[in-house]
């Protein structure tokens, strides 16, 4: 893959912090499930990155979130975890089966679904576990994180099938 | 020295993923430990300033509600000044003339332009700041039920502490026999919060309203606060208050209008009890 043209990131990169702040921050299903879109961002961010540069990615990103949410700190920590942990997934899965990109089109719905439930998962939770800090709502945090990766995980395989993710080049196939 | 060079760059994924980790969290534990030192970043005028502009948009869809809002708080207001015409007329009393009494509470409009429920803390970002008087430790209240109080405040916005708070408690009472308690939040849903110092020999009544005491200085008295939800069992025999589910009066997820109120005679009143208290400890 040799597609990942730069400008097109950094564009992408403001688009998902304004859908985020814009538009995700206002999604909210029975107060249980809120959609953090923001994330797929470091989800489907081209293979090659180096991951000292994709943790530093995640820190900016988390913060610009953190800023508009009035939270600082919550979502830059789950966001380097999750660019730390990306790279360690991405090997462990790909173990058994080469991928050239991260999208259902290279990688399969399997496989995409694995990946996404996995990361987003562990974003959600470390956000929920952050925000009651010195909280003992345990069951509610479980039941919001839980609640909430499937409804983002739900809305970034919406956004896998409408666009057929921008990094996959079309000319290739 | 190179061996260590070699170490570092080893790890180099490693070690930075822990410094980025503790600026997280060290800008999440700076930014939480004290409540009142808070800054927030809506506070911020940028951020503020495109909080406006997403919000301009998104009145639209609310002004069907806030219009309804406006018409029953206009009728409940007509209705006031009638009752305070009929008494002026009808009572013996002689009518106090100090304006500076008169015109105790002063409110401010203002619009929520950021706004949050679902956490622990909760705060809101209003459209007017310190060039139009607001200063923090100022009650917010909308034309349902109180809101909040102002936590801190720039040029052009502030930022203000929800009652949906579980570091925040209020001097609330009964309506109908004025007992004064305090309406805490618990942090579960934000349509009810618990008022608690209810002596339990008291009999109290599901749908009893709730309001403010004025015996704090950042609320005028009686204003709405809730109803009475359900009154829960003693968990201990010992417990000798009330534990009251309260069902809030104020929509936290639909607030777009919102009054601040400025008490003329908070400094007054404020420097006098603390007077007051120096005397007693001395």
């Amino acid at each position: 893959m040799n597609n990942s043209n730069p400008i097109k990131l950094i564009i992408l990169f403001f688009v998902y912090v304004f859908i985020q702040v814009f538009f995700a921050k206002n999604l909210e299903l029975f107060g249980i499930a809120f959609c953090f879109i923001y994330i797929n961002y470091l989800l489907i961010f081209p293979l090659e990155i180096d991951k000292v540069l994709l943790l530093i990615l995640g820190f900016v990103l988390g913060f610009l979130i953190d800023i508009f949410y009035d939270t600082l700190g919550i979502h830059s920590a789950a966001c380097v975890l999750v660019a730390f942990i990306r790279p360690i997934v991405v090997r462990l899965m790909t173990s058994k089966q080469e991928i050239l990109a991260i999208s259902i089109k290279e990688a399969g719905f399997r496989w995409f679904l694995t990946y996404a439930l996995i990361l987003v998962g562990i974003h959600h939770f470390i956000l929920f576990v952050l925000q009651r800090f010195n909280f003992g709502m345990f069951p509610g945090t479980l039941l919001k994180s839980v609640a909430s990766t499937l409804f983002t995980v739900l809305v970034i395989i919406l956004i896998q099938y409408s666009f057929n993710s921008p990094y996959v080049s079309h000319a290739r196939k | 020295m190179s061996a260590i060079w070699l170490l570092i760059r080893q790890y180099r994924v490693f070690l930075s993923f822990i410094a980025l980790e503790i600026l997280s969290i060290w800008l999440l534990v700076n930014n939480n430990r004290y409540q009142n030192a808070v800054f927030f970043n809506s506070a911020n005028r940028y951020v503020g300033v495109m909080f406006s502009i997403s919000g301009s948009v998104t009145d639209y869809f609310h002004l069907k509600q806030v219009n309804q809002e406006l018409a029953w708080e206009n009728r409940r207001l007509r209705q006031l000044l009638s009752q305070q015409e009929q008494k002026k007329q009808f009572s013996d009393i002689e009518p106090v003339t100090d304006p500076l009494i008169i015109n105790q509470y002063n409110y401010t409009l203002a619009r929520v332009v950021n706004n949050s429920t679902h956490r622990a803390q909760n705060y809101m970002t209003i459209n007017k700041g310190k060039r139009h008087g607001i200063e923090k430790g100022m009650g917010v209240i909308s034309p349902n039920g109180i809101v909040g109080q102002v936590s801190a405040s720039s040029e052009y916005f502030s930022t203000v502490i929800s009652v949906l708070h579980t570091g925040i408690s209020i001097s609330a009472q009964l309506k109908k026999n004025n007992e004064l308690g305090s309406l805490k939040w618990d942090g579960k849903s934000p349509r009810y919060a618990k008022l608690v110092d209810i002596p339990d020999y008291l009999t109290v009544n599901k749908g009893d309203t709730i309001v403010t005491s004025g015996f704090n200085t950042t609320y005028p008295p009686k204003i709405l606060v809730g109803f009475v939800e359900q009154i829960n069992k003693k968990t201990t025999v010992s417990e000798s208050f009330l534990n009251i589910d309260v069902r809030l009066a104020t929509n936290f997820n639909r607030l777009t209008y919102v009054y601040v109120v400025k008490n003329a005679l908070k400094l007054a009143k404020d420097s006098l009890e603390t007077e007051t208290y120096e005397e007693i400890n001395e």
